[in-house]
């Protein structure tokens, strides 16, 4: 979860993301579930996301650490 | 099938009876670390347990066979199978002189002159057998009672039974690999796996793997993201798997991961210990 990699990695992805919504960071949000997990996120998931981005002075590094979080959370890492 | 709709199947809560069973089996919520009383009053207060696979033979060390001795050179008075090198009989004794030490006068080689004036305060156990002649067969008859893959290491029973007086770092701590067996040498197999070793390394800049903070992270970001990760293993557990014992298991394990990262670095610091313990 703290590797160089990883964090290259979420960076480069995050930035896919809003590129692909035209900044719309909402879909962004929408679109990272869909890429990462294959599925839409659920209500608490959105808020989680959302209170990352408001905590950052810039939203994008915040989206980026959720992003990161969704790389290190267990339904990413195991397959069911 | 769409995606969407593939992925509304795989959120399909479900209970799987083992999970239910073997709650009841070990009769334990599975992150119970907690410290319990043994049945007895423990004498040692600590113990410290080295598997060294793959290091020097006891019978070169501390174990002296009269037998090999005596057939020395000969071939054996028995038939070898299985294991004969090049299918020879002949037999082979330690190479190393033995001497008589301590006031036990336990026959100690040479090539441990340092144990030789100690030998005194070590308790050998030689009433130890096995029918297994492999060594991977050997290591798992060694480190969990059964000389096959898929039973619990020794460590993972005492974290079990004994849980932990540290909230902080793994019940079970492993140094390095156990030689040929791998990572099975501290398997908790069927046990939750809470009670899994941890794999540490003797390097304090790095005893655990990325246990460190990135450069580019703060303290504080680190914070949000360790509970936005265990946030998200969560909500999954909840809407999915509320009876899965590996997740709650992972997510304790994450848990511990992040309440980690400074003990380790602190475990692993060894600048504030004595000269004596440095010389060990």
């Amino acid at each position: 979860m703290n590797s160089d990699p990883i964090m290259r990695t979420t960076k480069a992805f995050t930035a896919k993301m809003l590129e692909e919504t035209n900044n719309d960071r909402e879909k962004a949000v929408t679109l990272a579930f869909d890429q990462i997990y294959n599925r839409q996120p659920t209500e608490k998931e959105r808020q989680i996301a959302q209170n990352s981005m408001s905590m950052e002075a810039n939203p994008q590094e915040g989206l980026r650490l959720f992003v990161q979080a969704m790389f290190g959370a267990n339904n990413f890492l195991y397959s069911y | 099938m769409p995606r969407s709709d593939l992925a509304r199947w795989r959120r399909i809560p479900f209970c799987n009876l083992t999970d239910l069973y073997g709650a009841e089996l070990v009769g334990v919520r599975i992150s119970d670390l907690t410290p319990k009383k043994p049945n007895f009053a423990p004498k040692a207060q600590r113990v410290m347990f080295f598997y060294i696979g793959g290091g020097p033979s006891t019978i070169d060390m501390f174990d002296l066979k009269p037998t090999l001795v005596k057939y020395d050179g000969k071939p054996a008075p028995f038939e070898i199978k299985g294991r004969a090198l090049n299918e020879s009989q002949q037999v082979m004794a330690s190479p190393w002189k033995f001497s008589h030490c301590g006031e036990s006068g336990r026959q100690i080689s040479d090539l441990l002159p340092h144990f030789q004036k100690v030998v005194d305060k070590v308790t050998f156990l030689r009433s130890m057998t096995t029918d297994r002649i492999d060594h991977s067969t050997a290591q798992f008859t060694f480190v969990t009672g059964r000389g096959f893959t898929g039973f619990p290491a020794i460590g993972a029973w005492v974290s079990y039974a004994l849980g932990t007086e540290n909230r902080n770092l793994p019940a079970y701590i492993a140094l390095g690999e156990g030689a040929t067996i791998g990572a099975r040498a501290h398997s908790s197999a069927w046990l939750p796996p809470i009670f899994n070793g941890t794999s540490m390394r003797a390097d304090p800049s790095a005893p655990i793997f990325d246990i460190k903070r990135p450069d580019n992270m703060s303290a504080e970001q680190q914070k949000r993201f360790l509970s936005m990760v265990s946030a998200l293993d969560h909500e999954q557990k909840t809407q999915c798997y509320p009876l899965d014992q590996d997740l709650e298991s992972r997510i304790a394990n994450y848990e511990l991961a992040a309440r980690m990262q400074l003990e380790a670095l602190k475990v692993a610091n060894f600048n504030q210990e004595s000269e004596a313990i440095k010389k060990l």
